[in-house]
This record gives structure tokens, sequence and C-alpha cells, in this order.
């Protein structure tokens, strides 16, 4: 009897010590909170939109207002923005043109239409321009812009959160947002960085921020902002009216990344690329490539993501669509249940898919 | 059988000495060591940060978007 207490006390040591060597802790505060599988998976088929107009490069935004559709080129050889009728999809202009004269863009990282206004955003001259509709209706006509705090560092998306405020992603790695007001000064800066990377928190903020780079949307209907991130599976959804936030991390965890030269050089995945956040749901597209794949097929794999990651308000997993397109941008219409996306690899980028209630 | 369960936990002791110990200097130890690796591949002006490609990644050098950026070290040990 005493000799089979004894082995057993022994076995529990050696679980100990097992236990012990192969435990890697991840340490997060109370509302961050993993998920891995979604209630709910269903298959989307696309529906090509034809276009008369071979215009894109790289088309990696869209968004519909009324009848008009307006879709966001990343690379644009001439203009970064395409005006089109909605739902025809006939081509009535192009705005935002590249060059380095003052009226003209660096880039165009993200737009945002509010109050049947249009305003776009040039990281690379950190500025914000409001562009207004001609009284045709047919083209966008340069209004005002707003040249950003040089304490801002490198806006690389925006969202409005009310007529005076803007939200940028703070690079620097020293809070999550900035509020930004109208005349483009820093008026608060919101929240942390939700990483569970001590090390990388003390010795490489900067890198952090870069590596956490992510993708925002704010509904002034219901006053959440959420923001994916574009390496790893990180959402977070803030509710401004009431201070609460969620983080929700996924099987691929907080973005990985490396420190090269002092910069966040990504390894791990590819993540998110953009999302929505709708009266009822947030939408968010992922592609979960992991960059040694990218690395090794060298261009060969098609580019975006093949899901749409519905989470409710709160942030609790509702739908996971697999698609059969690879996407970049979305634009997600619960009234008549349809998502516009934009695909990179073709001629013919702009899918339609239809869905039903999530 | 007793002195072997004393042994085995003096072995437990022991063990997870060593490991704080190691582990605390270790850290010290290989951040030094990865910021002299990268002295040394970087040479005396040469960047080692590269990008590649057209894609939707914001390259931190030439502040273009790329599809995959290369260099550096991992802080993970």
């Amino acid at each position: 009897m005493e000799d089979i207490a004894l082995k057993n006390s022994i076995l529990l040591l050696f679980l100990f010590l097992f236990i012990s060597c192969k435990t890697k802790h991840k340490e997060y505060v109370g509302n961050v909170l993993p998920y891995s599988r979604f209630p709910q998976e269903k298959e989307l088929k696309g529906e090509v939109i034809e276009l008369d107009t071979a215009l894109f490069r790289y088309p990696f935004r869209i968004r519909i207002e009324g009848d008009k559709a307006i879709v966001m080129d990343l690379h644009g050889s001439e203009h970064y923005g395409h005006l089109f009728q909605y739902p025809s999809f006939r081509y009535l202009s192009s705005f935002g043109r590249r060059g380095d004269s003052p009226t003209e863009m660096l880039s165009m990282e993200n737009f945002r239409l509010y109050n049947h206004e249009l305003w776009t955003l040039d990281a690379n001259k950190s500025e914000l321009t409001r562009l207004d509709f001609s009284s045709s209706g047919d083209s966008l006509l340069r209004e005002e812009t707003v040249t950003l705090d040089e304490d801002i560092l490198r806006p690389l998306d925006f969202a409005i959160y009310n007529d005076t405020t803007f939200v940028i992603p703070d690079y620097s790695g020293e809070s999550r947002f900035l509020k930004v007001n109208c005349k483009g000064k820093l008026i608060e800066k919101i929240g942390a960085i939700p990483t569970a990377n001590e090390k990388a928190l003390q010795e490489a903020r900067p890198a952090l921020a870069q590596a956490w780079r992510s993708f925002l949307d704010y509904n002034p209907h219901n006053c959440v902002l959420a923001a994916v991130t574009q390496l790893g599976e990180v959402v977070e959804i803030y509710n401004l009216k009431d201070s609460t936030h969620v983080i929700r991390i996924g099987e691929h965890d907080e973005p990985e990344f490396k420190v090269s030269d002092g910069y966040g050089i990504p390894t791990g995945i590819m993540g998110f690329s953009d999302v929505q956040v709708t009266d009822s749901a947030i939408y968010a597209v992922f592609h979960g490539t992991s960059f040694k794949e990218i690395a090794r097929q060298s261009g060969k794999l098609p580019d975006g993501g093949k899901y749409i990651y519905v989470f409710s308000l709160k942030g609790e997993p509702m739908c996971k669509y697999v698609l059969d397109h690879y996407i970049y941008g979305i634009w997600v219409d619960e009234a008549t249940k349809t998502i516009m996306a934009t695909d990179v690899n073709s001629d013919q980028p702009i899918v339609k898919f239809s869905f039903g209630s999530v | 059988m007793k002195k072997l369960i004393v042994f085995l936990l003096c072995m437990v002791a022991a063990l997870s000495t060593k490991y704080f110990v190691s582990h605390s200097n270790s850290k010290v130890h290989n951040t030094f060591l990865l910021y002299n690796v990268e002295a040394l591949a970087a040479g005396e002006h040469a960047p080692i940060t590269r990008c590649y490609g057209t894609g939707s990644l914001d390259c931190p050098v030439s502040h273009k978007k790329v599809e995959y950026i290369f260099g550096g070290y991992s802080l993970e040990e």
C-alpha cells in the first residue's frame, strides 16, 4: 500500500517537472478573449461585375453611397480613386491624381464617406483631403486639405468620429489610437497595444506598432470602433459610448514580427485586410496566408483573403463565410444582404456576394 | 524509496534554481548577441531591410506598399 502511494508521488513529481518545462505563459488582461470557432460556416459564390474599363492595378477599397460606387486603387498609376454609377458600374470619373504637386497625392491609404462628402488620407504627405460631389454628381471636386500634426507618425488609416474629429491608429506605439481635430491637431490618445509581448513593449515599441498596423472602421450609429490587425488575427472592439472594449484573438494569435534596423518585419501570417462595422455586426476579411508560403511561391499565390468573419458588436464570433474568390476590400449592405468586394488578382475586380441572415 | 523521493525533491529544487538563474541571464546575453549579429550582418552602412513586389504591406524603408518585407532578427528566444 505504502509502495503504491510512493509510486504515485513519484509519478506526480515527474508530471510536475514535465508540465513546468513545457508550459509557455501568455498573460493577457480580462477583456482579451480567444476565439477559435464560429457557430456558423457558409460558402458564398461571387458574381463578377463586368466593367467596361480596365482601370485598376490594385483595387483595395470599395464603398457605395446611394447610386454611386467608389473604388480606391492602392497602386493607381494616374488616379487613386474612381467613381462609378451604381448598380450599373458605369464609369463616371476619377479623382485623387497621383503626383507631387500640392493638389496631387503621393499615396491614398483609405477614403471615407461622411455627410455626402468624401475624405481621403495621404500617409506620405500626412494630409486629409475633403472632396465634394459636383452638382451633376458625376465627379468629385477637391474642397479642403488638412495637414496633420508632425507628432502624428505615419497615419495608415483613419475613421471619422464626428463632424470635427478623426480617429487615426498611433504608429508610435505609445497608445492605440489618436483623436485628431478638423485642423489636424492631436487632441487625445486612446488605449494601448493589447500585446502580451512585454519584451517588445519595453525594447522595440515602434517596431511593435508597425507589426500591429490595423485597419479601422467606426459606426456613429452604435458608437462602435473596430480595428483588425494586418498581421496575426486580432479584432479589437471599442464602444466609445460606454468606454468598454473587448479584444478577440484567433488561433493565429497576435502579430508576429522580427526587428531589423528598428523596423517591425512581418513573420507569421497575413491577417485581416478590411473591416466594416454595420448597425448590427462587424465584418472583416481574413487571409491566413503565411509569409513563408508567400516567399516560397514568390508571387504565384493569389493575393487576398477567402474568408469573411462576422462578429457581434460585443465581439462574439457569429459566422464565417468561405468565398470562391480572393478579395481585399468589402462593402456590406445589410438591407439588401449583399457584399461588394474587390479582387486584386482579376481584370474584372468587382465581385458581388449575396448572403442570407447571419 | 524515501531516499529516492528526497533525491527527486532535491533534483526539482536544483533544476528550478538553475532554470530561473540561467533564464534571466540568457535574456540579457541573447539581446546583446542579437544586436551584435545585426551589426555584423549590416556592415558599416548597408541597411538589411528589403521590400519586394506589389502588395498592401507598408514598407518601412521606401513607404511603398509591397508584398513581402525581408530582414531582421527575432525577439523570441
